[in-house]
């Protein structure tokens, strides 16, 4: 047996369908293009940040430092009056000093994997045709747990750099651009004079064209000999089994040893803050829809309030109270919500599949591998949207409600008599 | 014994730029088993006096008793309560609730006051309506019934909660007068076999002589009470 207000509430909604259908089918609107709207953004997000977490390092320590180091004079008259100019940087030998003990050290720590490097550029040649490119010196063992390089690789594999002498991987736009192919020999000159015979054991597509057009891997030591460096690493790159732990890494890492450490975050904090415009654009546009939504259901308990008067002096003659009044009408609100919100959540998936159908002719480029949208499918959009939709729907039919609890059945009855 | 409904020195006063008094200085007591008419021409307040008594209103001066119990000071809940278990109204337009069926119309003032379990009140319900003559528009909704019927469920609903008093405005307004006789027909026997008390509003002389008392109102005022107990 029903509670009666939630009965007399559900028998007004059903013996008036066609009005009810109108307006849970308002609210289901509004909830369904939430849904479908957060699975678009919230897709490309999440692939995007993925990309980026896949392709670049969690974390990257890098051989500077965030400030430049202060001059010996300023040093040595600490808030004196010193203003010292002209000062050329002092010719020292860059690169991470006691790379091998930070190694060491971030590999015990529990969910790290850290990979060094020796990044310089380098001027390929191959026949008449020249390109500048960055090398990058990597331990492929190290290499492995780290990067996603070796999913890449469309020919060869990581391995060969170790079996050939003097091996290169190279980026597929950068072999077209050379004309080179798997197996031919190229040549290598770096800014300190040294040159070096490579021969391409390797080619890798990732699908990102500053890396495909401009990078090629050797081997560290290869890389130390060809950029003149014995023993000298750039570059630390560090991937976490829980990507959120990079930023407070990070900042431990720079807090010991004094050298820039980079987070994806921060490598990528324009995009990120991006997508925090993105989302607020999205949250007002789906806002404005369920707003739209909720006035719609507050016109239409208006309307039955202004209709039901005569019923409501009825209920009060009947010894209803003012909350058994406020009540009905509230639930009314409720249960539309709560019927919105259900089916809401069907538009939702509806226009989720909808937008699955939706196939790009000319792709390629960035989104590999997807000629559609990305559509991310979590939980909460339906949640949230279901929860606004039905908290809207009780606001909006509470107000009514109140106004219908305090009508003065006398006033009523005078004027139907 | 103490009269079942007291009306004291009730004024009720509408504010306005204009205040306008609707009834003025009442003074009535109705006991068990008084069939009571209230005449008098349009406007007299006639309706005003049956919503004071009925505890839809409240008098802007005096007080109603019920049981001897004063009003004045209860709260718009404990009023509710009064209203559904110790009254039962009957308007002129039937007052049905149209998306309910006739049954269902008796049973909602008789879920509300919740004195019986489920089974019994839909046996009440049932009963009431067979003895109305509506045994067959039981499962019927308010549009498929003629004025009548919808009258005489109205009537049938006043008495869902075994009222100790039915008010009654103007409930014959909308009937023939083969209807409006049967009507008041129904009032007696509540009366005489029920031992109710029951006060109806009514403009038609024919009909208030049936009643056992005429109170008669003139610009708010009581100008005549066949019943009065002198003082």
């Amino acid at each position: 047996m029903l509670p009666l207000p939630l009965s007399i509430a559900l028998r007004h909604l059903s013996r008036r369908r066609r009005q009810t259908l109108v307006s849970v089918l308002g609210v289901a609107l509004g909830v369904g293009f939430f849904i479908g709207i957060s699975a678009l953004m919230r897709g490309f997000q999440t692939y995007f940040v993925a990309q980026v977490i896949d392709v670049a390092p969690h974390v990257t320590i890098k051989d500077e430092y965030r400030t430049p180091r202060e001059q010996p004079a300023v040093l040595a008259m600490a808030g004196g009056a010193v203003s010292v100019r002209g000062v050329k940087p002092r010719e020292e030998l860059r690169g991470i000093r006691d790379a091998r003990g930070m190694l060491a050290w971030l590999e015990q720590q529990p969910g790290v994997a850290a990979a060094p490097g020796l990044r310089g550029s380098a001027l390929l040649r191959y026949g008449a045709r020249d390109v500048t490119a960055t090398i990058a010196g990597i331990e492929p063992a190290r290499e492995r747990r780290v990067g996603n390089i070796e999913k890449d690789i469309i020919a060869g594999s990581l391995d060969d750099l170790r079996a050939t002498a003097n091996g290169i991987i190279v980026g597929i736009g950068l072999a077209e651009r050379l004309g080179a192919a798997r197996g031919d020999t190229i040549t290598g000159t770096a800014p300190s004079g040294a040159s070096l015979s490579f021969k391409i054991v390797g080619v890798v597509a990732t699908g990102i064209a500053s890396i495909d057009n401009g990078e090629a891997y050797v081997l560290l030591k290869v890389s130390q000999v060809l950029q003149d460096r014995p023993n000298v690493i750039n570059a630390i790159r560090i991937r976490l089994d829980d990507v959120r732990q990079a930023e407070p890494l990070a900042r431990r890492i720079e807090a010991a040893f004094g050298w820039r450490t980079e987070s994806w975050e921060e490598a990528n904090r324009n995009v990120l803050s991006l997508f925090v415009i993105q989302n607020a654009i999205m949250f007002s546009v789906v806002g404005a829809i369920l707003l739209v939504a909720a006035f719609g259901i507050y016109s239409i308990i208006s309307t039955v309030v202004h209709e039901k008067v005569r019923d409501i002096a009825i209920l009060k003659s009947l010894g209803f109270t003012e909350g058994d009044i406020m009540r009905v009408f509230t639930i009314e609100g409720v249960a539309v919500g709560v019927a919105g919100a259900l089916l809401g959540a069907v538009v939702g998936e509806g226009i989720i599949f909808a937008l699955g159908q939706v196939r790009f002719e000319q792709a390629g480029g960035l989104i590999r591998g997807n000629q559609g949208f990305i559509l991310a499918r979590e939980l909460w959009p339906y949640l949230a949207g279901g929860a606004f939709a039905i908290l809207a729907s009780a606001v909006a039919a509470l107000i009514p409600a109140r106004r219908a609890a305090a009508l003065n059945p006398v006033e009523i009855v005078r004027g139907a008599a | 014994m103490t009269p079942l409904l007291e009306a004291r020195g009730v004024t009720r006063t509408l504010p306005g730029a204009v205040p306008v008094t609707l009834v003025r200085d009442i003074t009535l007591a109705i006991g068990e088993g008084e069939f009571v008419a209230v005449t008098g021409p349009s406007g007299s307040g006639k309706s005003s006096l049956l919503y004071l008594l009925g505890l839809l209103d409240r008098p802007t001066e005096g007080r109603v008793l019920i049981e001897g119990q004063d009003t004045a000071g209860l709260s718009a809940g404990a009023l509710a309560r009064l209203r559904r278990e110790r009254l039962g109204f009957v308007f002129q337009f039937h007052f049905l609730l149209p998306e309910f069926t006739a049954l269902e119309n008796l049973l909602l003032p008789m879920r509300r006051a919740g004195l019986e379990a489920e089974a019994a009140l839909r046996a009440r319900a049932e009963w009431l309506l067979e003895r109305f003559g509506l045994a067959d528009a039981m499962r019927k909704y308010p549009e498929q019934l003629s004025g009548g019927m919808r009258q005489r469920v109205a009537v049938a609903r006043a008495l869902a909660n075994d009222p100790a008093l039915v008010l009654a405005d103007e409930p014959t307004g909308n009937l023939d007068s083969v209807n409006a006789a049967g009507m008041f027909d129904l009032f007696e026997s509540l009366v005489s076999e029920h031992g109710r008390s029951i006060v109806v509003v009514t403009h038609d002389p024919h009909l208030a002589v049936r009643a056992g008392r005429q109170v008669r109102l003139v610009d708010g005022r009581i100008v005549e009470d066949t019943g009065a107990v002198p003082a």
